[in-house]
């Protein structure tokens, strides 16, 4: 009975697992993920840092996150990252709506590939900023 | 229904159970109702809450979205930036306007814009808006660590018309340039809240202000059943009130819901006890009654009525005993059937054995093994003369008292007869004293009774009375040996006592004398005078001589008219004088009986025994011999036996008669002789008489005075005078043509004459020959007659009225009674030959002759002389009278063949 139960679990523990892989990873290599308390700190101590929005424009009229460039990333390459970021030894921070959304974690790692080397990706996205009570603003 | 039944404990459990659980029910029915009550509330109060929340929630948002819109306006942004108070008031006032107009949802009470410093820029208010706290909320952004600042902050606070929302936002970002505080009026929103919990409501301030009431509101005091209320104290996160929300509930409904679940609930158990109450009944059925019907059944039992039972149990462990007392019950039923049969048996048995112990005439005693008596019978009450009651559980010896000697009078001891032996039976003859003092002796039986196992439980006696029986043995054992008429012994013991003397004198040689005497004339006295005279005359005489013999002498009578003396160690010449004495004795003797006086004589035989070695067989056989001997040679006389006596010879040779005559009518050994008797006068028909001799093996002829006395003492007389009468009647028969008119003369002993077979005989003889009766004479003695005189005069007759003659013989020598004459229808008369032998020498023989001639004559008689030896003798008959003579004189018997001249 026990040896059933362990099975079930393990059998249902597995599926959770693949349905949480629709959630973006705790992680990526090379990329240092934050909160929105980290957000804050890192926005207040380099002011030359690069916020950028991948979500599609569209969802900027709902909330953003104040001082943010909108780059889908769709749009994401290393040329259009160039146009923003200034060095290839800046820092940059990518967020979209959630971790549900995926697209911050795409464009982390299109920077990744561009070679950026200090990468943040500010996972919890908006809906962390909201949740947090931080301001925000709309297009 | 009985206390402490299992019917009334399971009856109980199964109320008590329904009772519990109606109990039970009924207080769950009022913790549902409490319940019911409380969830109800707690439901409303958890529902108003989370709709307030949610207004508060929907209402900040709105703000917040207020706030984010108005930060996005660039008449304000250019205020702002310019610090131009002023035109910050006009344009927050117009859009005051704008959204009190248009919003709907919020309704904002003030906006206030502060810089970064937190002091108010400007500020725009509800116009107649009463004073609020809602600034406080800039202490909390202020107070707040880095990040927190950059957090828009909520609060609620108050003014007077009631609660409301404020909003604190940082403009401009992480990096705030200012902040923005905007405040709503809550109750604007909270007037929906009837609508959203769909149920009455009031709300309070905290200083119980009605701030606002539903419009179907409903009081308590009108109806106070219909509703009840409840209230929520609406807090904020630091658990401040901020107003209170009172709800209006509906008690009907909830009561009516609650009732609903009650009944449910009463109806439930009320199936309960409905299935309880079938429960009890079917168990009552299936167990109960069962149950009681093996408890009545067994009640039953101990009355005696035995009764199976019928029910049938569902349940094995109830049915299994019942199976098991019905088949107890008909066991029982033939078991009682059985030992009632054998009670009654034994009932029966025991009145019985009462009845057959009562009824028996010995006296049957009961003891325990203790010798106390248990049971008497009434034949024992009798003996001791009193009740059994008064006997019960007494001692038997204190009660019986047996002697074992009539002459000691030392009681026996009962267990002294018992333990002499280890037999289970004992009888002895014992002696007891009855209430009378009568000694009785008595047979007693003493029984041990044992049971199964041999062991001994008590005695049986059995008392006897042989007291009756003993005197009767002793006396039969006197009668046994004596004459029951003399006193005398009698033949038994006289020749016990002979035998006794001769074993006696064996070796001695001791002589002894025996005596067989037989009287004369005893028979006359017996026929004359009856068996009485005779009996008394025997007794006389023995009486007599017993006085003259000698003590140890045995004097003894041997039957009828015959004596025997026995004389032990004497010689014969003692002997002979004392026979000689007793014959001098008898002969002096006269017996008187009826004025007629006798004379008895008396003849005896003596021998002498005991020295030469004859038996008694032998002896007593001589003795007869002599007597009988003695008795022929005439009255009194005594005859000594002796060896050589050649007329004793003569007489022991007559002893061996009866074989003789047996064999000579076997072989025709008897011839038939014939004597003429002579008739005097010329005109009588002659007259002839028929004799008998009998023809030795030597072929000589003897004649009847050999054995016609052996013969008339053995009763053989009758079986010659049958073969004479047929032998006669032959020849008569045959030689009838030429025997003329001559009568023939036939003896008849006096046995004949009382024999009817012979008189059929006889009878049949003449009638079958008509002819011959006139031929035939019979002839008759007196003494013959007298011994049985009615059945002689029926012979007579029967024979003289088929022709026949009839003469009576030897008149004058026995009883010559002349009064038998009369009733005599006789034809002739013969005179004994003792008045005729000497009748020529003896006058009184003439006289006597004479005067039973005349006797004869005067009957119609013929007279017949017999004897008659000489012409003399003719002469002198001829002048009497005498009609016929016969003897010698006249001619000599011859054989009756000779009678008539041989056939030429």
């Amino acid at each position: 009975m026990y040896k059933i139960f362990i099975t079930l679990v393990l059998f249902f523990s597995i599926h959770l697992t693949t349905f949480a892989s629709e959630e973006a990873p705790l992680s990526i290599h090379g990329v240092t993920t934050i909160s929105a308390e980290d957000l804050i700190t890192l926005l207040h101590s380099d002011k030359g840092i690069a916020l950028i929005d991948a979500r599609i424009k569209e969802d900027r009229k709902i909330a953003i996150i104040e001082g943010s460039i909108s780059l889908p990333n769709t749009e994401t390459d290393c040329n259009s990252l160039e146009n923003i970021i200034p060095t290839q030894s800046s820092p940059v921070i990518f967020y979209c709506n959630g971790v549900k959304c995926g697209r911050s974690l795409k464009s982390a790692k299109i920077a990744k590939q561009c070679g950026y080397q200090i990468i943040y990706w500010f996972r919890g996205g908006i809906e962390e900023w909201l949740k947090k009570d931080f301001p925000y603003s709309v297009e | 229904m009985k206390l402490f039944t299992l019917r009334f404990y399971l009856t109980f459990s199964l109320y008590f159970i329904a009772v519990i659980g109606v109990i039970f029910l009924v207080y769950s029915s009022s913790i549902y109702q409490d319940l019911a009550y409380k969830n109800k509330t707690e439901y409303v109060k958890s529902l108003t809450k989370n709709k307030i929340d949610d207004i508060f929630s929907q209402l900040d948002q709105e703000l917040t979205h207020q706030v984010v819109n108005l930060m996005k306006e660039k008449p304000f942004q250019e205020a702002f930036a310019n610090k131009d108070e002023k035109a910050m008031y006009a344009w927050l006032s117009e859009l005051n306007k704008r959204y009190y107009v248009t919003a709907g949802i919020i309704n904002i009470n003030s906006i206030y814009v502060l810089d970064k410093s937190f002091d108010i820029l400007t500020q725009v208010q509800e116009e107649n808006s009463s004073e609020n706290n809602c600034l406080d909320i800039v202490e909390k952004v202020r107070s707040s660590l880095t990040h927190e600042r950059y957090k828009s902050r909520h609060l609620i606070c108050h003014d007077q018309e009631g609660p409301l929302s404020s909003i604190i936002y940082p403009y401009g970002g992480l990096w705030p340039k200012g902040y923005i505080i905007i405040t709503g009026k809550v109750m604007h929103n909270l007037k929906e809240l009837p609508y959203l919990i769909n149920l009455p409501a009031q709300i309070h301030s905290v200083e119980n202000k009605l701030l606002f009431q539903s419009n179907d509101w409903v009081e308590n005091e009108h109806s106070p059943n219909d509703h009840y209320f409840t209230t929520l104290n609406y807090q904020d996160r630091n658990k401040l009130t901020l107003f209170k929300v009172t709800i209006a509930l509906d008690n009907q409904e909830l009561s009516e819901q609650i009732k609903q679940v009650q009944l449910k609930l009463i109806s439930f158990s009320f199936i309960i006890i409905f299935i309880l109450v079938f429960i009890a009944g079917w168990f009552q059925k299936r167990a109960i009654n069962p149950l009681q019907s093996l408890a009545k059944g067994s009640q039953k039992i101990t009355s005696g009525v035995y009764e199976t039972i019928a029910e049938n149990c569902i349940f094995p462990e109830i049915q299994t005993p019942i199976n098991s007392f019905n088949v107890m019950v008909k066991d029982l039923k033939n078991e009682v059937a059985e030992r009632e049969q054998i009670k009654q048996n034994l009932l029966e048995e025991k009145q019985f054995t009462l009845v057959t112990l009562a009824s028996i005439i010995d006296a049957v005693i009961s003891l325990s093994i203790d010798e106390k008596i248990n049971y008497m019978n009434p034949k024992a009450e009798e003996l001791i003369g009193k009740a059994f009651d008064e006997c019960e559980n007494a001692s038997f010896s204190d009660v019986f008292k047996i002697y074992q000697d009539s002459s000691n009078n030392e009681q026996i001891p009962l267990h002294t007869i018992m333990d002499d032996d280890d037999l289970n039976y004992h009888q002895t003859i014992v002696y007891f004293y009855d209430q009378y003092n009568n000694r009785l002796e008595l047979e007693m039986s003493i029984s041990r009774m044992a049971d199964n196992y041999s062991i001994n439980m008590g005695y049986v006696i059995v008392f006897n009375d042989v007291t009756a029986d003993r005197e009767l043995k002793r006396q039969l054992s006197y009668e046994a040996l004596h004459d029951s008429l003399t006193g005398l012994i009698n033949r038994y013991e006289f020749e016990r006592r002979a035998l006794n003397l001769l074993e006696s004198s064996f070796g001695n040689k001791n002589e002894h004398v025996l005596m067989f005497m037989d009287l004369d004339q005893f028979k006359v006295v017996n026929d004359t005078c009856g068996h009485l005279a005779g009996d008394e005359l025997l007794k006389q005489l023995a009486a007599l001589v017993q006085e003259s013999i000698r003590s140890n002498d045995s004097w003894a009578r041997l039957g009828g008219d015959e004596f025997g003396l026995l004389m032990g160690n004497c010689s014969l010449e003692p002997a002979i004088k004392q026979a000689k004495k007793v014959s001098n004795l008898i002969k002096n003797f006269r017996f008187n009986w009826d004025n007629k006086v006798f004379k008895i004589g008396i003849s005896i035989g003596v021998v002498e025994f005991g020295m030469d070695g004859t038996s008694l067989s032998e002896t007593l056989s001589h003795a007869d011999s002599a007597c009988y001997m003695s008795k022929n040679s005439g009255s009194d006389s005594i005859h000594v036996y002796t060896q050589d006596d050649e007329a004793l010879q003569e007489q022991q040779g007559a002893m061996n008669w009866v074989s003789k005559i047996h064999a000579a009518l076997d072989e025709d050994r008897f011839i038939l002789y014939f004597q003429i008797i002579k008739p005097l006068n010329p005109d009588d028909k002659p007259h002839g008489e028929i004799l008998i001799r009998y023809l030795n093996k030597n072929n000589d002829i003897i004649g009847p005075g050999a054995f016609l006395p052996a013969a008339e003492r053995y009763n053989l007389s009758g079986q010659i005078d049958r073969w004479v009468v047929q032998q006669s009647f032959q020849w008569i028969e045959d030689h009838q043509n030429e025997l003329d008119e001559t009568v023939f003369g036939i003896n008849l002993s006096g046995i004949s004459l009382t024999d009817q077979v012979f008189l059929d005989f006889i009878v049949k003889k003449l009638k079958s020959s008509s002819k011959i009766s006139q031929h035939i004479c019979f002839e008759i003695t007196e003494t013959a007659i007298i011994s049985n005189i009615q059945r002689a005069v029926h012979f007579i007759t029967s024979l003289k009225s088929l022709g026949c003659h009839i003469a009576l013989d030897d008149f004058g020598s026995g009883l010559s009674s002349f009064a038998y004459l009369k009733s005599f229808p006789v034809d002739f008369l013969k005179i004994d030959g003792i008045f005729i032998k000497n009748i020529d020498n003896s006058p009184d023989d003439v006289v006597i002759v004479r005067a039973m001639v005349n006797v004869a004559h005067g009957l119609g008689m013929k007279a017949i002389a017999e004897f008659v030896e000489n012409i003399e003798s003719i002469s002198i008959l001829k002048v009497l009278g005498v009609d016929y003579v016969q003897g010698y004189g006249i001619e000599k018997p011859k054989a009756l063949s000779e009678l008539l001249p041989p056939n030429p």
